[in-house]
């Protein structure tokens, strides 16, 4: 259990800079959505949202009351209308560059092994759509048009293959 | 089936009490730890109280969160062997985009590679940082997580995917929500070392070297591994649609085992005969490459949403059912309820669908139905469907089974696919089993709702992969495994849906407790050899060789395993195969105990006295039994009420084999040796020391705790030894 001491105050400086940058990272992945609503549980197991009560507006965000907590919220982020075409070009586009090996930098151990720094880069992501019969359908991708792909692509759930995963309900 | 055996009372005790003497003990052969990355009360922080749900017993959203991700790492750890402890920085995220209809579930980042460390197997090579730790025995990357994980919490909220939520329950009961822990134990898999570092796009190769993933990938076009192509031939390769294979030698060799195309197959009237295209349920049993196989019979109601109003002609067979009007596991419940034996789900024209030819894949709505379902289903077409309406009066048979001679997701060599779709299609490239593979597998893109928590064989590949890569595991660490391998061990049988259920269940019921479930795998293991089945069948055949032959020439035991196994799976299967629990087991357990004993008795050098007095002396003489009057007394009225000869020897035998004394007297001598027989597949002086010390040692103590096999951690003891693990892999 020796890494259990892994905490926040712990981190050196070097994994601040790694981890801002996957922040960073994470960041443009997944940008623009901002903030919603706080999720709540009112039945085991199931987030339940909290229908926000936008208080007033300003730079594009929105005061919200949600369980007499005021949050700020992206405004655009409250739609409640389909993932727009921008909206599913913003995921893919977020992963132009995931796989991308420019500017990357090795580092140098004392004992030899040597480390890339992928930036946070290289990241497995897991997108999900719903379909026509309101089944879901998820896919991990780790590049843009894999997302793209996916995102924009109508799936037919009577489909075997290729994408047979999708099951439906009756 | 075999569920709960029938335990003498001081067995049950014994549980109890184990439950307190091991709960400290963990059954983890790496140590995983979720490094909770969130800010106070926010994600694995969220204070919002909530009821326990499926075994997670967290009362906070936060730490329903944190159970569930800890539940998929106790998983990956009971199965991965590493000295160095493996962290996972994870995260809830409200910044995750999202709308009503998709949106992004979450992330993993797999850590830096690294290469040339320690004890590196190759040089030049890119290994993921929880791998090279692994190999190196020492934890190389220091302070920083072996891989990162952010999730996002908005999930199931108005504009996020409304109305979808992560199931937060360990159960796998998630009805149509998404399993959270099936996700995450996917993600796991990526920073374990399922994934390249080189870039499918260009080719390009991170910092000019290969992952070692990379010398697995072989492309059958060009008969080249990725890490022998120049960057032009992997961006080609990359997109090689169904000519991309996983060359590992171990998931090569699993392939034949896992891997199948599901099938109904027409047996009669040859006018129809033949190999029909199904989809699948994410509900019940798994096909099974022996099939369910009877007569099918059209459901009245036709669509199967209310009781059947022919059960009569339904028990037995097969149903067939018209798709429309209500949830697939409401028809398959009825039709199961009516005593059918499979189900066909025939699809329709109608609202959802116009398409004759179309197949669909079904699941299940109401996970207290679902729960229930015991039988399996495949769905056909519209068009496959009226030819086989056309021929029901014509004796129509079929098989619902998964065609192992056909693995799904393989190519002409019997190598699995790697996901490379001309263009990049949903799902990532490279990384994944490709979609055709059958059943689904963990690693395969989409991450689907029929998964059953598992990484191991006989149900999935994962594990093989990463021990193709160079991960030390066992598969024995993997609970659908480990129970499977009970049946196999000891009943000699595959095991049956609804007994495989509960037993996967009783394990996984622990939760995140590791301690509990190390337990309930001792017990559940010791529960095989005192159900029902065994005792009637196994410990049987034990009882009749002592009692007919004392003991093998130079040996404390009454028989060598060959012969063991020849006459338990005879008593198992001829003229009846048993399952307790199914069908007439009762009756035809009797039989073949009838059979089996009359026999037995016929064999050479078996007593042959006439006389019953002489003959039931002889056969308590031998099992080393002093027997009470009334036993002898019974055994001889057995015999003398058979009307002598061998059918009263068959008869005095079970019933002397059958008596208190005898089985008091033999049953720490068998249960000792079916440590043997069953785990370590072998005579105890099979291996160094040549001899029965080791026997003899453990019958010592398992007598000096009168029995009690928890007190002397017997069982305990050989599911832990490194000669059972090393039957499965990596010890």
């Amino acid at each position: 259990m020796k890494k259990q001491n892994k905490g926040d105050s712990h981190l050196s400086a070097r994994k601040h800079r790694r981890l801002f940058r996957i922040g960073i990272f994470a960041g443009v992945l997944l940008a623009l959505g901002a903030a919603t609503v706080i999720a709540k549980y009112a039945s085991p197991g199931k987030e339940i949202t909290a229908s926000p009560n936008a208080a007033g507006s300003d730079d594009g965000f929105v005061t919200v009351n949600v369980g007499g907590k005021k949050i700020r919220v992206n405004a655009r982020a409250m739609q409640q209308a389909p993932l727009t075409q921008e909206q599913s070009q913003q995921i893919a586009d977020a992963l132009t560059n995931n796989k991308s090996t420019a500017g990357l930098v090795e580092v140098k151990h004392a004992d030899g092994t040597v480390e890339m720094d992928l930036q946070g880069r290289f990241q497995d992501v897991v997108i999900a759509k719903k379909n026509d019969d309101g089944s879901v359908s998820t896919a991990c991708v780790d590049n843009a048009d894999a997302a793209r792909s996916f995102l924009q692509n109508k799936q037919t759930t009577t489909d075997v293959t290729p994408e047979r995963k999708a099951a439906i309900k009756e | 089936m075999i569920k709960k055996p029938i335990l003498p009372k001081f067995v049950a005790s014994f549980f109890a009490i184990a439950l307190f003497t091991l709960a400290s003990q963990s059954a983890s052969a790496t140590t995983i730890v979720i490094l909770n990355n969130d800010q106070p009360n926010v994600g694995f922080n969220d204070p919002t109280a909530v009821s326990p749900v499926g075994n997670n017993t967290g009362t906070t959203l936060g730490q329903q969160r944190l159970n569930t991700f800890q539940f998929a790492a106790n998983i990956w750890g009971a199965t991965l062997n590493s000295s160095v402890t493996i962290t996972i920085g994870a995260s809830w995220s409200t910044t995750l985009t999202c709308s009503a209809s998709s949106g992004t579930l979450g992330s993993t980042f797999p850590g830096n590679p690294l290469r040339d460390f320690p004890n590196a197997p190759k040089t030049g090579v890119w290994y993921t940082p929880s791998l090279a730790n692994s190999l190196s025995g020492t934890d190389l990357n220091g302070n920083t997580p072996e891989m990162t994980m952010s999730f996002n919490a908005n999930l199931g909220t108005a504009n996020c995917l409304s109305g979808t939520h992560f199931y937060l329950g360990l159960d796998n009961n998630h009805g149509s929500d998404l399993d959270l822990v099936s996700v995450l134990i996917h993600e796991f898999s990526h920073g374990f070392g399922f994934q390249t570092y080189t870039n499918g796009n260009t080719g390009i190769r991170t910092g000019g070297f290969p992952t070692n993933y990379d010398f697995f990938l072989l492309d059958d076009s060009t008969g080249k591994t990725w890490d022998a192509m120049t960057d032009a031939e992997r961006q080609t390769s990359a997109k090689n649609n169904l000519n991309l294979a996983w060359n590992g030698p171990l998931v090569t060799s699993l392939v034949p085992s896992i891997l199948g195309t599901p099938r109904l197959h027409i047996n009669a009237p040859s006018s129809v005969a033949g190999n029909y295209t199904v989809g699948t349920a994410d509900f019940g049993p798994l096909l099974t490459p022996s099939g369910a196989t009877g007569n099918i019979v059209y459901a009245s109601p036709t669509d199967g949403c209310n009781s059947l109003t022919n059960s009569g002609a339904i028990s037995g067979r097969i149903a067939l059912v018209d798709r429309g009007n209500c949830n697939f596991d409401i028809k398959v419940q009825n039709a199961q309820n009516a005593g059918a034996i499979g189900v066909v789900i025939g699809n329709v024209i109608n609202q959802n669908n116009s398409d004759p030819t179309a197949i669909i894949n079904m699941t299940s709505v109401t996970t207290s139905i679902a729960t229930t379902i015991l039988i399996p289903t495949v769905s056909i077409s519209v068009n496959d469907g009226n030819t086989l309406k056309a021929q029901l009066s014509n004796g129509l048979n079929g098989t619902e089974l998964v065609d192992t001679t056909v693995p799904g997701g393989a190519d002409t060599s019997g190598r699995a696919l790697i996901y490379a779709p001309a263009t990049f299609a949903s799902g990532s490239s490279i990384s994944h089993w490709d979609v055709s593979e059958f059943p689904n597998q963990l690693m395969e893109p989409n991450i689907t709702g029929d998964l059953k928590h598992s990484v191991a064989q006989p149900l999935d590949l994962t594990i093989s992969q990463l021990r193709d890569i160079g991960w030390s595991a066992n598969p024995i660490g993997d609970v659908p495994f480990f129970v499977r391998q009970q049946y196999l061990d000891f009943l000699n049988r595959q095991p049956d849906s609804s007994g495989f259920a509960f037993w996967t269940s009783d394990i996984f019921n622990c939760g995140i407790d590791q301690g509990c479930a190390e337990v309930h795998r001792i017990n559940g293991s010791a529960a095989f050899f005192l159900s029902i089945e065994f005792q009637d069948t196994g410990n049987l055949v034990y009882k009749m060789w002592k009692a007919g032959f004392g003991k093998v020439s130079g040996t404390p035991v009454a028989v060598r395993r060959t012969n063991f196994l020849r006459d338990s799976q005879t008593i198992q299967n001829s003229p009846n195969q048993i399952i307790v629990g199914q069908g007439n087991w009762q009756a035809n357990l009797e039989a073949n105990k009838q059979a089996f004993a009359l026999s037995f008795v016929q064999r050479a050098g078996f007593p042959n006295q006439s006389d019953g007095p002489s003959f039931v002396n002889n056969l308590f003489a031998n099992a080393g039994v002093t027997p009470t009057s009334a036993e002898q007394t019974a055994a001889i009225n057995a015999f003398n009420g058979a009307g002598g000869g061998n059918a009263g020897r068959a008869a005095a035998l079970r019933n002397v084999c059958d008596s208190a004394s005898v089985s008091n007297a033999l049953r720490n001598e068998a249960f000792v040796l079916m440590q043997y027989f069953g785990y370590l597949q072998r005579d105890p002086d099979a291996q160094t020391p040549a001899d029965y010390s080791g026997f003899q040692f453990w019958l010592d103590k398992l007598n000096s705790f009168n029995g009690n096999f928890i007190a002397a951690e017997m069982v305990k003891a050989f599911l832990a030894s490194t000669e059972y693990r090393a039957r499965f892999g990596n010890p």
